[in-house]
């Protein structure tokens, strides 16, 4: 699947060009009660950086922006316990739709692994542009891949 | 990998998109954007951030928990910035005086197979000018920053010749490095590029205390997005925040020369046995050891060689390798080039 922004879109256009993709990427890295926050917050740091208005692909930029982000968080932020998930999920997620022992699988995952995983088997790209995506050799692609594997094995029916 | 296990993986990934919800209306704030700010001020964006997530942050992340080498992760419930420019610097460059100082920099090099593998930090001993009151740290990124410098063979210095340290000040864990603007331009070889050479600069920063933790200033002021992507240097670089995916498996810490009695570093190897290999100027191999790495496939440990120094001659190398599951084959390998001074320090700027 290969997307690229036309030419001439302004800021507003851009995002809602990609806002969908863009949310269910960082659902899939953050789950879905972060996924909206990340997400603005990732436009906002990309619309702002200096580089911005040189950046030829910004959807790319905005999904290594997205990883980033989530990353960030991953690193500042310790989770709660699953069981007080559903009490505490907010009004925009719908509660029916938690599915809560696919978020337990992917708990078991770094965001490195859910972004390359993500990619992988949601996106359908190559390990090559996996890579690309992730700004990570494909090695560690490859890596990521594995180690998800197998932290998810036995947990997937 | 088998078709059944790409299945359920897809499956999970469909199971995930269905919880997404709706995408976040644009934000508004950003018509009102400068197309190229000077320097970056995330506070807006932070404001902004929390005010936009605040709703959806009174329920807490679902999926943010521990890292790959096993590590709890921090304990809050909304992104907390870090403050990048400190108060107040506890060192104060002076006029040189003309000494001189060993200090090791790193160097990288290219892996074997690009598609395997990612770059290697080699570090290199040598002679920087100090001057009186400066700190080692300082001195070693001066040597390593030095536009003159030529690295020795097989190895690549990946920051660029108008790249300027201004000032280091350590403060117990805590090392702040003061940039110039040039640094902000990165390696100029895209993202893996850039951070390598970040790689290169904490490393280097950090010899004196392998724990610490690197900030980067510009100028004395928070740095703006740095190198191709825009990467924001908003926190402490330790030498593990970017080596799981961006560096090589194995990563050595002590330089070699001919009077060597040691080599050590870090790996995260198969079955935690990492290989050393002495080759002579002629390429023949004249010595063959293996070690243990103190932590098993999947994580990083230390491990620690015993050299011979009578086998290090100049012109030679030293390998440093894990051998393939699959074939058997050295990999992730780093050849550490040996000097001729007897002191083991590399003349780099000849």
């Amino acid at each position: 699947m290969t997307m690229i922004t036309p030419a001439g879109v302004d800021n507003e256009e851009l995002y809602r060009l990609h806002a969908t993709e863009l949310t269910r990427y960082a659902t899939g890295l953050v789950g879905p009660f972060d996924a909206a926050g990340v997400v603005i917050e990732a436009y906002l740091r990309a619309a702002k950086s200096g580089s911005w208005h040189q950046v030829v692909n910004r959807r790319a930029y905005l999904y290594k922006t997205v990883l980033s982000v989530a990353d960030d968080r991953q690193r500042r932020t310790r989770a709660r316990r699953l069981g007080k998930v559903e009490s505490a999920a907010p009004k925009s997620v719908p509660a029916s739709n938690v599915d809560v022992d696919v978020l337990k699988a992917v708990n078991r995952l770094s965001v490195q692994q859910r972004a390359a995983v993500f990619l992988t088997y949601w996106e359908d790209l190559t390990p090559e542009a996996v890579a690309g995506r992730m700004g990570i050799s494909v090695g560690s692609v490859k890596r990521h891949l594995t180690q998800a594997r197998k932290s998810l094995d036995g947990m997937l029916s | 990998m088998n078709g059944d296990a790409g299945r359920k993986m897809k499956d999970l990934m469909a199971r995930i998109v269905d919880m997404a919800p709706e995408a976040p209306p644009f934000p508004e704030e950003t018509t009102t954007l400068s197309p190229a700010p000077p320097r970056r001020s995330m506070r807006p964006v932070l404001v902004f951030a929390a005010a936009a997530g605040a709703v959806l942050l009174v329920a807490l992340p679902l999926l943010l928990l521990g890292g790959e080498d096993g590590a709890d992760p921090a304990a809050t419930t909304v992104p907390t910035p870090v403050t990048t420019v400190p108060a107040t610097p506890t060192t104060t460059v002076t006029e040189p005086v003309g000494a001189t100082l060993p200090v090791t920099i790193y160097l990288t090099q290219e892996p074997e197979n690009p598609l395997q593998g990612n770059p290697a930090l080699v570090p290199v001993a040598t002679l920087g000018r100090a001057s009186e009151g400066e700190p080692a740290s300082l001195v070693a990124l001066e040597a390593l920053l030095d536009p003159a410098l030529t690295p020795p063979p097989g190895l690549e210095d990946l920051i660029p010749d108008e790249a300027v340290v201004l000032d280091v000040t350590e403060d117990g864990d805590t090392i702040t490095v003061d940039m110039n603007r040039a640094f902000l331009a990165g390696s100029g070889t895209g993202l893996l590029g850039d951070i390598t050479m970040l790689n290169q600069l904490i490393y280097t920063a950090t010899q004196g205390n392998p724990e610490a933790g690197v900030i980067f200033t510009l100028e004395g002021q928070a740095p703006g997005p740095y190198g191709s992507d825009g990467l924001l240097l908003d926190t402490a670089f330790t030498r593990d925040y970017f080596r799981s995916d961006h560096l090589n498996s194995v990563i050595v810490t002590t330089p070699v020369g001919p009077e060597s009695t040691e080599l050590a570093g870090v790996a995260r190897v198969f079955e935690a046995t990492v290989s050393l290999e002495i080759r002579d100027a002629a390429g023949e191999v004249v010595d063959t050891q293996f070690t243990e790495v103190t932590c098993g496939s999947g994580c990083w440990g230390q491990y620690r060689f015993t050299l011979e120094p009578a086998l290090l001659k100049p012109g030679g190398v030293v390998r440093v390798f894990w051998h393939s599951p699959e074939d058997g084959e050295p990999t992730d390998v780093v050849t550490i080039p040996i000097p001729e001074a007897e002191d083991g320090l590399w003349d780099l700027t000849p």
